[in-house]
């Protein structure tokens, strides 16, 4: 049996896109029709919640129920894949109660593949934090994940890339303007806007925006399951 | 083989004794050190809750206890022996060890005698010192302060301490961190040794992982005092 992704999505930095890049994933996996559990951090004012009122479980990390019901959630209860967003007030406090009670050693113990997806700001704080975690987690799968929405490198984005200590990497293209707005408005589900017939009043024009930046964000998503399920085929695991 | 005895104490009460003596039975069963434990807290014994089977309840005011711990030690395959001593006796129990020459046995080395005295966050925690000092000239003598109830020993200020150590030869300190209060509630739910509620998969993740990076701290407390090799001298090697 293949392992189930566990996917850490954090960043260290507020307003880089670590909410965006944790709905997308739901999206992609609800879309592929998976079972599906989602975690939100930010118990002060949920956003995640919104969209996945059905799957996605507020916790407060400062509290150990909160603690319980996401660390313990993560890799118990019935195996689906899971999706965690850390906001950036929690990212020490979720990696150090990590570190503590052995997390990701747990999760790869009972058959989770976890995948910390790690959201940079652009700095090279965000490389150094990213090269803590590679330290401290050297076997756990890491993505770096880049919002081009809000963090805007340019010609400095490959060399940006490349000093993290992974070659897997999310670029998650800028979405602009009026596509923006149906994306963020608090009724959208990208995955019924793939398999249901779109509202009459969308625009043809932002449907299509939404279609083809969707696409080549799932695609990423796609690519990057493949190279999982490679990289965890049994015949090719060594002895 | 030399017998070893750790004596567990403390004149006040609620300073966490038998919490110390069931994390220093689960780090001698760790480092592969037979051992076997006696609480006194007669006749309801809190330590034997946790550890039945290395565990008898006694009276150390009682001859027929006395002869039960002491007797048997050179006679007893086990290497260590760990006596949690009940809160307010731990200055009659040194006194008894003394009458029945259980001290003159240490002083000649046919016994190694550890004492862990455990120590509360107040200021009145130290007044016990200068009352066990006398006792202690053979012996092994570490102080254990135990947050595992507070986070700060906030009276300790470090000349009223010093104050205090003038009479009394130490070996060591030891700290006792704080335990997560729900993983700590867990484990007395469960009653089973800490190292057990870490080993089994039933309950909590997050309460495991707390009580087994606790139990881990503690261990390399117990490491830097070097209490396996005193127990077990060979391990040094």
């Amino acid at each position: 049996m293949s392992r189930i992704p566990a996917y850490i999505v954090c960043s260290p930095f507020a307003r880089c896109g670590s909410t965006t890049i944790a709905r997308l994933l739901a999206d992609f996996h609800l879309l592929e029709q998976r079972e599906l559990t989602l975690f939100e951090t930010n118990s002060q004012s949920p956003v995640l919640e919104n969209w996945f009122p059905d799957i996605c479980n507020v916790v407060d990390l400062m509290t150990t129920r909160g603690q319980m019901d996401l660390f313990d959630q993560m890799i118990f209860a019935e195996p689906q894949t899971r999706i965690a967003e850390i906001c950036s007030g929690y990212y020490r406090a979720f990696f150090m109660q990590a570190r503590e009670i052995g997390f990701f050693e747990e999760a790869e113990s009972r058959g989770y593949h976890p995948v910390i997806v790690f959201v940079s700001n652009g700095s090279h704080i965000s490389v150094e934090a990213m090269t803590t975690l590679h330290a401290l987690w050297p076997s756990v799968t890491k993505v770096v994940a880049i919002n081009e929405g809000l963090v805007r490198l340019g010609k400095n984005l490959h060399d940006h890339l490349a000093a993290f200590p992974t070659e897997l990497s999310f670029q998650i293209p800028a979405l602009e303007g009026l596509p923006r707005r149906e994306f963020e408005a608090p009724d959208f589900s990208i995955s019924n806007f793939f398999v249901s017939t779109p509202p009459d009043d969308m625009s043809l024009v932002v449907r299509a925006d939404l279609r083809n930046w969707m696409r080549r964000v799932f695609t990423q998503f796609h690519s990057h399951e493949l190279r999982m399920a490679f990289d965890n085929a049994r015949y090719l695991m060594r002895a | 083989m030399k017998p070893a005895v750790i004596l567990v104490g403390a004149d006040k009460g609620g300073v966490g004794k038998t919490t110390i003596s069931r994390a220093v039975l689960d780090y001698l069963a760790a480092k592969g050190i037979s051992a076997r434990a006696f609480d006194t807290e007669s006749p309801r014994g809190a330590l034997h809750r946790f550890h039945p089977h290395e565990t008898n309840i006694v009276d150390i005011t009682e001859t027929a206890d006395q002869m039960k711990i002491l007797d048997t030690l050179s006679g007893s395959s086990v290497r260590a022996t760990v006596i949690d001593v009940r809160a307010g006796q731990m200055s009659e129990t040194l006194r008894v060890l003394e009458d029945v020459g259980f001290l003159d046995a240490v002083k000649d080395g046919q016994i190694t005698f550890i004492v862990v005295h455990v120590l509360g966050p107040s200021v009145s925690s130290l007044g016990e010192i200068a009352e066990i000092a006398p006792f202690m000239d053979d012996a092994h003598y570490f102080l254990a302060k135990n947050h595992i109830n507070d986070t700060t020993f906030f009276e300790w200020d470090p000349q009223t301490y010093a104050s205090y150590f003038g009479d009394v030869k130490c070996a060591g300190e030891i700290t006792i961190p704080k335990l997560d209060e729900m993983a700590y509630e867990q484990v007395e739910l469960n009653g089973v040794p800490f190292a057990s509620f870490i080993a089994g998969k039933q309950g909590s993740f997050v309460l495991r992982g707390y009580v087994r990076t606790w139990l881990r701290n503690i261990s390399s407390e117990l490491d830097v005092i070097g209490l396996h090799t005193l127990v077990s001298p060979e391990l040094r090697r």
